[in-house]
């Protein structure tokens, strides 16, 4: 009988699927929470979804963002602005949100392939960040047929220095949340 | 004697640190109302998240119908049903109706018999008139009841309830005591975990106590534990502090 | 906070209410999938369909605009994008910038398509509970292979409880973090952590305890499946729906060849 005290539970992904249900709503709550920073505030979602990577692991933090997906794309008001639907999916910024799903699967699966320490985690939240805008970035550029320039000052270029505020904010929480997630 | 349905033997959790429930042991009949008192850090949420194997014991063990707990875990949570402490996150589904549902799907039973079971759950503890409401808009006794609900549908041997009045108001403790009062009488089986055996020591028909070291101390009827309770951290009930005699027991 | 109610299910006894919700989610994917090859006929047609459905839920045209005017801006500057960029024969020009016939009728068309998309998004949330969405979702994945129907099902239903409750709690948690002057800090990494922390430590314990409770109801993934309730109009909706598609699909070859030859 082993001594730890862990739950006897019969079907043991029981867990990290609420977990993974808790970070869809994060994500989707995430897209309301805005910090004034600067003149633009900075909306939290990205780093939500970064932190499932970390927190969730590659299988179930892709898991969690396709539920997102799923539930923005069948008219829950998760995306940005409390907006839904194929139309937003698919629209202008679609891409910034199709992008989240090869983001945190990169995310996910770095940290559990590099290990997770500070300085590691940075590295991952970085690659899924240039995975997001690698998709984004040029989805905006055809849906409003832009240059190069205009698509990167437009769609990546304001967003940077909120986003390096994120990843620091992203590391401290995933040091302190990790712990209680494993138990 | 007929043969008990939970044998509780020589069971021991021990946390890092020396707290946890050290060699307890009892045994629940059926029919009993059992009232488990202990003060905050006894052990009563720990001792009773065994009865369904929801934690494992440190050495000791626990049988139902004389086969160990974890033997078949769909079977012995079917049968020994618990309703938390904290009402809000123990809430899945959300309607009513497709609350109490929630473990009848568990158990895939079909569709049709689970409509008739809801609905004769919810006029059994009175809230047939809140079954299309969404729970998080009810009120803490009706979400209390609505737990009850939740696990009486499933038919269950013995209901076990962590501390159910924390957090009520007076008449919705009323509600609720006479809620679990009508059950016990129609030949449910109750466990009852609480700090404060106020509400309800006069209905039960055994009492355990639990020191703060996490001790089985007492197992008895109540009204021959009056008088001892305040030693082991637990409020005297009014009438007995006052040096009246009990009121007429109900068994 | 935004407001919440734009795309949010709202109680009624519609038809549309009424409508079978694998039924509303085939027929709002059929007429999706068509409207992205449809010409200006078709989403002119499509248009004067939806309108007694918009109606119904009590909305005007002059509603949809306010409520969708957002999306609505982007759609211009999309149409706008296209009108300078496309080539073609030139309509006018301001500032040595040419606009095209082409390019204005490819852009008009490209907004017009995305707007009622969104359009009948808005429609399908309106009149859609959420938890019946869940079972449409459970429904329509049970065929594809590889899909745990039953444990996205179980994920929407558990998002469903989770977001009102982390919603309100993030609400909680910026006002007590005001009431101790966090809103005068400057550092913005700490204002992150002081906002997101206590709300995940809070919502973490939260999703324990419930999955605790749920083993304790016998949780398993073999469940009864969910229920749907038809309002008896489903065929009618169907060929309806169906017919318009095929409307829609016939007079786009016509207009789609306008447009690109
Ligand atoms: N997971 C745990 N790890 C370490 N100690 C624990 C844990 N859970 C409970 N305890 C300790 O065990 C004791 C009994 O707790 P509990 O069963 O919750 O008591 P009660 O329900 O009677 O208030 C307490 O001292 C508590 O601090
Ligand atoms: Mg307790």
């Amino acid at each position: 009988m082993p001594e730890t005290n862990t739950a006897v539970s019969q079907t043991d992904n029981l867990r990290p699927m609420v977990h993974a249900a808790l970070f869809v709503a994060l994500i989707s709550v995430g897209a309301f929470i805005a910090i004034p920073i600067g003149p633009v505030p900075i909306v939290l979602q990205n780093m939500f979804v970064l932190l499932a990577g970390l927190l969730l692991g590659p299988v179930w933090g892709t898991a969690c963002v396709a539920v997102y997906l799923l539930v923005g794309m069948a008219g829950l008001p998760v995306f940005a602005g409390g907006t839904s639907g194929i139309g937003k999916l698919f629209g202008p910024t679609g891409g910034y949100l199709l992008g989240y799903l090869p983001a945190v699967l990169v995310t996910g699966a770095l940290s559990r392939f590099l290990g997770k320490t500070g300085f590691r985690d940075i590295l991952a939240m970085i690659a899924g960040s240039a995975v997001l805008y690698s998709i984004g970035v040029p989805w905006l550029k055809l849906a409003f047929s832009l240059s190069w320039g205009q698509a990167v000052s437009m769609g990546l270029a304001p967003f940077l220095l909120g986003d390096a505020v994120k990843l620091a904010g992203a590391v401290i929480i995933a040091k302190k949340i990790r712990p209680l997630l494993k138990e | 004697m007929p043969d008990p349905i939970l044998e509780i033997d020589h069971l021991s959790h021990e946390f890092a640190g020396g707290n946890g429930i050290h060699d307890i042991n009892f045994q629940v009949y059926a029919g009993e109302f059992i009232l488990l008192a202990g003060p905050n850090g006894s052990g009563k949420t720990t001792l009773i998240r065994h009865l369904n194997a929801l934690e494992h014991p440190s050495s000791g063990g626990i049988r139902l119908y004389g086969r160990p707990v974890t033997a078949n875990l769909m079977l012995t949570r079917k049968t020994i049903g618990m309703v938390f402490q904290d009402a809000d996150t123990q809430i899945v589904g959300d309607t009513v109706a497709e609350e109490v549902a929630f473990g009848l799907e568990n158990l895939n039973t079909p569709r049709a018999q689970i409509r008739e079971k809801v609905d004769q759950t919810l006029s059994r503890i009175n809230l047939s008139h809140l079954k299309d409401r969404n729970p998080a808009t009810l009120s803490g006794g009706e979400k209390r009841r609505l737990a009850i609900a939740g696990i009486l549908v499933m038919d269950p041997e013995i209901i076990v309830l962590d501390e159910p009045f924390a957090n009520l108001d007076y008449p919705s403790s009323r509600h609720l005591v006479e809620t679990i009062c009508r059950l016990n009488r129609d030949g449910q089986t109750i466990i009852v975990a609480t700090h404060d055996v106020e509400e309800v020591i006069t209905l039960a028909s055994r009492l355990l106590i639990l020191d703060d070291q996490g001790h089985l101390v007492r197992d008895g009827f109540p009204a021959e534990l009056l008088g001892c309770l305040d030693r082991f951290g637990i409020r005297e009930p009014c009438f007995s502090r006052m040096g009246y005699t009990a009121p007429p027991w109900q068994t | 906070m935004a407001d919440l109610t734009l795309f949010s299910f709202n109680a009624g006894t519609t038809a549309l209410h009424d409508l079978d919700v694998r039924v509303k989610t085939g027929l709002v994917c059929m007429l999706s999938m068509t409207l992205f090859f449809a010409g200006f006929f078709a989403c002119l047609i499509c248009f004067l369909a939806l309108y007694p459905l918009i109606r119904s839920q009590g909305l005007t045209l002059l509603h949809l605009i306010l409520r969708l005017k957002g999306f609505l801006l982007l759609l211009i500057i999309m149409a706008a994008a296209r009108a300078v960029t496309v080539p073609g024969e030139p309509v006018f020009s301001i500032l040595d910038v040419e606009i095209t016939r082409q390019g204005l009728a490819q852009g008009t068309l490209v907004a017009a398509r995305f707007f009622l998309v969104m359009v009948i998004g808005m429609l399908f949330a309106v009149t859609t509970r959420p938890a019946d969405l869940k079972s449409a979702a459970q429904w329509f994945l049970a065929p594809v292979p590889f899909i745990p129907e039953k444990r996205v099902g179980l994920m929407i239903s558990l998002f469903l409880r989770f977001f009102p409750l982390i919603l309100a709690q993030a609400g909680q948690t910026a006002d007590a973090v005001n009431a101790r002057c966090g809103s005068f800090r400057k550092n913005p990494v700490r204002r992150i952590r002081s906002l997101t922390l206590p709300l995940l430590k809070k919502t973490v314990m939260a999703a324990d305890h419930l999955s605790l409770a749920m083993t304790a109801r016998c949780y398993s993934e073999n469940r009864t499946d969910p229920a749907f309730n038809p309002g008896g109009k489903e065929r009618i909706f169907l060929i309806a729906g169906a017919g318009l598609c095929l409307g829609m699909v016939l007079l786009s070859r016509e207009s789609v060849r306008m447009i690109f030859w």
